[in-house]
């Protein structure tokens, strides 16, 4: 069952990369607990942004461990832990 | 020696030409549009018309003494998107004018239903790519007044650019330029002398109104297709002149009139057939001495409506082509996919449904035998015992009753419903949506059903006209039996009109010499204009027309105002007829007085009446039609929820003063009519049918 | 839904209510189901009356706000106020009017009582609406001595005499500040208008007869559908049209159901952030959803939602409610009839003091933007990632729309014609719309629209310089706005106007964006940004006018600051809100919005795509090299592929390099 642009659920209730198969975690879990993730600040990129002494959230960069797709870029207060965003039951 | 009046509407599938004789005769030619080259279809079919006449084409042409083309040239082209490579020069800083359509393009065109699906929506491309969207450095402000000056060196420099990128036609739009059009002038003069050859078009000429979203559409489209549809008139004109046609060549105007095509304006050609077929009303409303009148075109694909009020169809404000809005005079006409092809079918809730999809003429309903798979409302029609299977279009096309029951009987089994109740039930859902639009047309326009006869036209018109007109109350309906060449009828009595106008923001009070100057320049335009066409002074007619608003409100309103040299009383007694139009069209206290008012346009109609085709006015014969009879069939009443045997007619045989009492159905060549029971229909002095309810 | 059990009075029970019997509750859930055809053309029929209804709104009122931004709300309810049918330009109005007819039974069935011809008006976004700029008229139905339903319209109306004009006050520390706010009280008795009533608010207002028009105009349509409706009777007898109501909403309730069931059961999750409440400096404050489906139902819990703002970025519960309906109606349930059975299925919990539902007397008069986007925000990303349960529906998915907007919208002063004026631009609503996946629409539709409304439409530029003392520079398709993913979000509009032909003008700002990210992207796209014309600001430019009179116009944030140097002047950014301040011929006010959400991670997003963004000025150079590793020649016409595969390895190699795994619980 699909459950992200990028990730499904699959018949062993895992949650698995579409693109390179890479099993990530239990559909039990939140897979943004077992991937890489990385703190990128938002004045880090092309455009109008909050500059860097003035930004109050940044966004936190997902990767696929396998082939290293970005998941998802969340903005979220410095230090906060993943949020829990895909609970599927099943 | 004979002389004709023809007209030629060139459709998706055939081209039809209509000749009318000196004394009213109507003579139909038909060929199927030959889409590669286009004047091939037309001459088949004036060869097929000729034959009919028993004279050669030459001689058909030779005594021609008007012929007026509408086709479907531009449309196609904007369809295909097979235009000329057009650049625009625009103001810096408004490149993206006709990509942000102001947001509403992504709506604009769409049906309620479609717009809800909001996930999917996106915009209609425009004409034109960015890249050759040049901005140049110019400014001018509300009030005409230059606040930058055109910037001459941008200008060549973005001319060259666009050559270099291979354009064929170059599009002129600044903002503001209605107030003062001289920096447009300027930039045109610049891309004259750079690039000789180049299709130069300036937005200011092509839509001479505030509002810049609509006059760069505008613009655009009239570039777009303005190069093809000049060549291909020329090409036309030309084999007309080898056959010895020598007169004017005509061409059909969206706003309600037609033009010598040396004149036209490409982009009034398009969306122009269906607009025939309203000249055709409005020729007939003259006729019957109905001043107001709602027209109803029911053909394959859609269902159009659209309004003639005192004589004069009504225009729309902010129409599109398509989904890109213009700001054209159009004639109004609302369409929704109700026509004769419209496809039943059953939803995901198991609900059924009738339309938007429809089979259209090809493969067409299931009956036809052309391929079609899907139960149609014609095939709903012929289940219902309406139709004639073996008088189909004049016996041209056997109808497949069984194959229609058949497929009718498996829809209804999707739904639990009998294969007589679910054709019944087609033909409920049909009718009520074409009295809602009706209703929805005729309201917004602001009159009232019940003031209005009701015009039943094309090939499905006269077969549901009589439900739907009864459902609006309308007293009068009338039943028109030429609904085939219909538009090619109408085409070959319009009027010749050019419609000028010029943006003029004025606030009332208002100087009155600043009034009589206004339309002292406008209609010396129009005149030279007119005489540069070829028509003289005295052939012309000029009519007046205002449009105004209140202060807060947006609504734009035209009236039409008097010929003459104003004081100020008859400004104020203009004022007065615009609030007493406002509160007639919107309700009493709509009018936002304490706002005050403001002139937003002052429009002139140069108008050449047409050579009018007579129209043979027959004599009144006896009440009783049954030298028409033709026999009995077996018809489903809605009325009474069963089948009747009912009176059939040949319309052939009916004279002109004949009475039938419906129920009835009337079989004529081009179409069917369906009298329901409770209702009169007489064969008036021009052979319609008229329907009213008694008896 | 409501705190108290509604009706007072039990489900069993009818009452008279002055006018007539209104039957028990109960009673009106009871009716005998109309054949499938006849409900269809019955259904349709009564929608085009309403439909009708609010054409005869906008007609008469013709105000840009109702009649071309389409801010106009028509509905049919049943005879306890649910909503059986309606018609709107806002989809946040929908739900929110309920509660006025509640109130409206319970305090006033016995005195004054409720009769035909009745007119009632309300207000009060404590009950319904959402906020007091929302004008509701309401009239009962009554048909040979009972009950059967009521008429609703509702309308925005900019001005309702607020402690600053244009009834939107930045400035709001109460809902005392916010304008005047009717109870429930009878503008027109028994057909006959109540002129005392009237003068309740034309004295309380700084622009009576604005108020007027747009209250004729509501009258005006609930006259046209109740004379319709009662010829839709004549026709059909009263108990089909009691039935073809009941009968709407429980369709619109079982498609719903149906649709939910069709999805996973499961939780999702989602945050937005704001950054400003009064200043001086920033606010960090967020919207947080836990969304849990279960079978056919789907709970909505805000808790985790900030406390409320002092200022009036607040919503009441039914600006929350309208916020959800904005995202539930256009993303989930669009092929669904709109109606108070699309909602039933829903559970909202909104903790009371949070933001979400502030406590009465609160400021909340920007609820509609603000939380009210962030709302609609969070809905549609939670509804985007329960669509891919099933593939069916894989064609609606959309990362959310409405992002930030940082406008110098208000303005106020003397025109070009003479007279005093004030208004709002309304250009800030063509915005970028978030982006499809494979099976949808793909690429966010450029400025295209806000999402509570679904014809969006902005003036053009030309009227509003007629209308406007203002002069614009540009109005335009801001590069990098779009959110860079597989799927790019749409473009969003900027815009730079200059005061012209007034002696006197203000402009107050109104946004978020300077200090925290606001839009979401779904599944590996960035966030949208503000583009490159920015930040907001009041631009001073020395003798600007004369300067342009010599052919100079500076087109984008680049020639300010060349001009700034060659010439003088100074940039002052502004502060998200900044209230009504004096400008003038030299000034230029630099709007500008984030574009709508994009899905996927960009380096998915084909080098051939990318150049056409590029080319449409859609991205910049840089952000197609950066973001989506894609180089491009400086004249644009065309990939450099080798470079591109290397540098997209260059990306993935810091990713590798960058990435941990969270070790945190």
């Amino acid at each position: 069952m699909r459950i992200h642009y990028y990730l499904e659920v699959d018949k062993e209730n895992k949650i698995k990369c579409l693109k390179c198969g890479r099993v990530i975690c239990s559909a039990s879990e939140n897979y943004k607990k077992h991937v890489p993730r990385a703190e990128v600040w938002p004045s880090e990129l092309p455009g109008q942004h909050p500059a860097k002494e003035d930004a109050l959230v940044l966004y936190y960069e997902y990767y696929c461990p396998g082939c290293f797709t970005l998941l998802d870029v969340e903005i979220s207060e410095r230090g906060a832990p993943p949020l829990w965003d895909i609970q599927p039951k099943f | 020696m004979a002389k004709y009046i023809i007209g030629v509407d060139t459709g998706g599938t055939y081209t039809d030409v209509c000749v009318i004789d000196e004394k009213g005769h109507i003579t139909i030619g038909k060929a199927p549009t030959t889409p590669k080259k286009l004047e091939d279809g037309v001459m088949d079919a004036l060869e097929n018309a000729a034959k009919a006449l028993q004279i050669s084409r030459k001689t058909l042409l030779s005594n021609t003494i008007s012929f007026c083309q509408g086709t479907t040239i531009g449309t196609n082209a904007l369809i295909n998107r097979n235009g000329v490579k057009t650049g625009m020069i625009t103001t810096k800083g408004f490149e993206d004018t006709i990509y942000i359509q102001r947001a509403i393009g992504r709506v604009e065109g769409l049906h309620p239903d479609e717009v809800r699906h909001q996930a999917v929506l996106t915009k209609p491309e425009p004409f034109i790519p960015k890249r050759l969207i040049k901005g140049v450095t110019e400014r001018i402000d509300c009030f005409g007044k230059v606040v930058v000056p055109l910037n001459r060196e941008e200008v060549k420099a973005a001319v060259k650019e666009l050559l270099s990128e291979g354009v064929q036609a170059i599009a002129v739009a600044f903002i503001w330029s209605v107030e003062n059009s001289t920096h447009e002038e300027e930039a045109t003069k610049i891309i004259s002398e750079v690039a000789p050859n180049i299709f130069v078009n300036m937005s200011h000429k092509v839509a001479p109104l505030i509002r810049e979203y609509g006059r760069f559409n505008s613009v655009m489209i009239d570039t777009y297709i303005g190069p093809i549809m000049i060549q291909w008139y020329k090409s036309l004109y030309e084999r007309l002149r080898e056959e010895g046609f020598t007169h004017e060549m005509l061409t059909a105007q969206v706003w309600g009139g037609v033009m010598p095509y040396h004149a036209m304006m490409p982009i009034g050609t398009i969306n122009s057939g269906p607009v025939g077929g309203v000249l055709a009303s409005k020729r007939m409303a003259e006729l019957l001495e109905k001043p107001n009148v709602i027209t109803t075109d029911v053909g394959g694909t859609s269902f159009d409506v659209s309004v003639i009020a005192e004589y004069e169809p009504i225009r729309g404000r902010e129409p599109p082509i398509m989904r890109y809005r213009v700001n054209i005079p159009m004639v109004h006409i609302s369409a929704i996919g109700a026509g004769g092809g419209t496809i039943a079918w059953v939803d995901e809730t198991n609900h059924l449904r009738v339309g938007p999809l429809s089979a259209g003429a090809l493969p067409g309903p299931i009956c036809y035998g052309r391929g079609g798979t899907q139960p149609s409302v014609t095939d709903a029609d012929l289940v219902l015992g309406i139709l004639n299977p073996d008088y189909y279009l004049g016996g041209r096309i056997k109808l497949n009753k069984e194959a229609s029951s058949k497929a009718i009987e498996g829809l209804g089994k999707k739904i639990g419903l009998g294969m007589i109740e679910t054709a019944k039930a087609i033909f409920d859902l049909q009718n009520a949506h074409m009295a809602d639009l009706l209703r929805l047309v005729v309201t917004r326009s602001g009159y009232d059903p019940r003031d209005f006869a009701l015009f039943c036209y094309g090939g499905g018109g006269p077969t549901h006209g009589a439900v739907y007109g009864r459902e609006l109350g309308f007293k009068e309906i009338y039943m028109f039996e030429n609904s085939a060449v219909w538009s090619a009828f109408g085409l070959s009595s319009g009027d010749i009109i050019r419609i000028f106008q010029r943006h003029r923001y004025l606030r009332i009070p208002v100087d009155v010499n600043v009034v009589n100057g206004t339309f002292r320049e406008l209609e010396k335009e129009a005149l030279d204009e007119m005489k540069k066409i070829g028509f003289g002074k005295e052939e012309i007619v000029l009519r007046r027309e205002m449009s105004i608003k209140f202060g807060r409100q947006v609504n734009v309103e035209t009236i039409p105002v008097p010929s003459k040299t104003y004081i100020e009383q008859d400004v104020d007694q203009i004022c007065n007829t615009f609030v007493e139009h406002y509160r007639s069209l919107y309700g009493e206290g709509a009018a936002f007085v304490e706002a005050g008012m403001e002139i937003m346009t002052f429009i002139v109609h140069a108008v050449k009446p047409a050579i009018l085709p007579a129209i043979p006015k027959m004599k009144l014969e006896e009440e009783d039609p049954s030298y028409a009879l033709k026999g009995k069939r077996n018809v489903f009443l809605p009325e009474v929820e069963k089948f009747v045997p009912v009176n059939t007619y040949e319309f052939g045989r009916l004279k002109p003063g004949n009475l039938i009492v419906g129920p009835a159905v009337i079989e004529a060549p081009t179409t069917t009519m369906f009298i329901l029971s409770g209702q009169l229909g007489r064969v008036n002095e021009y052979r319609n049918l008229k329907i009213s309810e008694g008896g | 839904m409501a705190e108290n059990k509604f009706p007072s009075w039990g489900d069993n029970a009818g009452r008279d209510i002055g006018g007539g019997r209104i039957p028990s509750l109960n009673e009106i859930k009871q009716y005998e189901k109309l054949d499938p055809v006849e409900f269809d053309i019955l259904s349709h029929r009564l929608y085009s009356i309403i439909n009708e209804g609010r054409q005869a709104v906008m007609r008469v009122s013709g105000s840009p706000v109702v009649a071309e931004g389409g801010e106009a709300l028509f509905a049919a309810y049943d005879a306890y106020g649910s909503t059986a049918s309606l018609a709107c330009g806002l989809l946040l109005h929908v739900i929110g009017t309920e509660g006025f007819m509640r109130e409206i039974l319970e305090l006033q069935w016995d005195a004054p009582g409720v009769f035909d011809g009745d007119i009632f008006m309300y207000n009060e976004p404590l009950i319904g609406g959402i906020h007091a700029c929302d004008q509701w008229t309401g009239t009962p139905l009554f048909h040979e001595g009972e009950l059967i339903g009521w008429l609703g319209s509702l309308t925005h109306t900019a001005e309702t005499g607020a402690i600053e004009p244009g009834g939107m006050p930045p400035s709001s520390r109460s809902l005392l500040h916010e304008g005047y706010r009717v109870q429930g009280i009878k503008i027109v008795e028994k057909g006959k208008l109540n002129k005392a009533a009237l003068n309740g608010v034309l004295r309380s207002t700084r622009d009576p007869s604005y108020y007027t028009l747009d209250l004729r105009a509501r009258i005006a349509g609930l006259n046209v559908a109740k004379q319709r409706i009662k010829q839709l009777i004549a026709r059909y007898g009263v108990k089909k049209i009691k039935a073809v109501m009941q009968q709407d909403m429980d369709h619109s309730e079982e498609l719903a159901r149906a649709k939910l069931k069709s999805l996973s059961d499961g939780t999702w999750r989602a945050v937005n952030y704001g950054d400003w409440d009064i200043g001086p400096g920033p606010k960090l404050w967020k919207v947080m959803l836990t969304a849990t489906k279960e079978g056919d139902q789907l709970t909505l819990d805000f808790t985790g939602s900030s406390e409320a703002n002092e200022g009036p970025v607040n919503c009441m519960i039914w600006g929350t409610w309208g916020s959800i309906f904005v995202a539930i109606a256009s993303q989930l349930f669009w092929e669904i009839p709109g109606n108070a059975g699309m909602v039933r299925p829903l559970k909202l919990i909104a903790p009371e003091g949070s933001l979400t539902n502030v406590r009465f007397l609160t400021p909340c008069v920007m609820c509609p933007p603000l939380p009210g986007r962030h709302i609609s925000n969070v809905v549609t990303t939670i509804i985007a990632k329960m669509l891919y349960t099933n593939e069916k529906y894989w064609g609606d998915i959309n990362a959310p729309w409405c992002t930030m907007s940082w406008m110098g919208s208000f303005w106020g002063g003397t025109t070009q014609h003479g007279y005093v004026s004030a208004g709002m631009f309304g250009d800030g609503w063509a915005r970028g719309t978030g982006a499809g996946i494979d099976e949808g629409r793909g690429d966010g539709c450029d400025t295209g629209a806000l999402q509570m409304t679904i014809e969006s439409c902005i003036p053009d530029v030309e009227m509003n310089e007629l209308m406007y003392p203002f002069l614009y520079l540009w109005r335009r398709e801001e590069v990098d706005t779009a959110a860079p993913g597989r799927w790019r979000g749409g473009a969003s509009v900027s815009l730079a106007v200059v005061p012209h032909n007034t002696p006197s003008v203000t402009i107050a700002f109104r946004g978020t964006g300077k200090y925290a990210e606001e839009g979401q992207s779904l599944d590996g796209a960035y966030p949208p940004s503000l583009g490159r014309s920015g930040p907001a600001a009041i631009v001073r430019l020395k003798n600007l006018k004369e300067e342009m009179a010599k052919g100079v116009k500076p087109n984008n944030i680049e020639d300010f600051k060349d001009y700034i140097i060659t010439k003088g002047g100074r940039f002052r950014y502004v502060n998200p809100f900044e209230a009504s301040q004096r400008v003038t011929e030299n000034d230029v006010i630099l709007s500008l919005n984030a574009g709508g959400g994009g899905t996927g991670d960009p380096l998915d997003r084909e080098p051939d795509r990318v150049l056409v963004d590029v080319q449409r000025h859609i991205f910049s150079l840089e952000m197609a090299k950066e973001v989506f590793g894609v180089i491009i020649d400086a004249q644009l016409e065309a990939v450099d592929e080798k470079a591109t595969k290397l540098k997209r390895e260059n990306i993935i190699a810091r990713r590798k390099e960058k990435g941990k795994v969270w070790d945190g619980d």
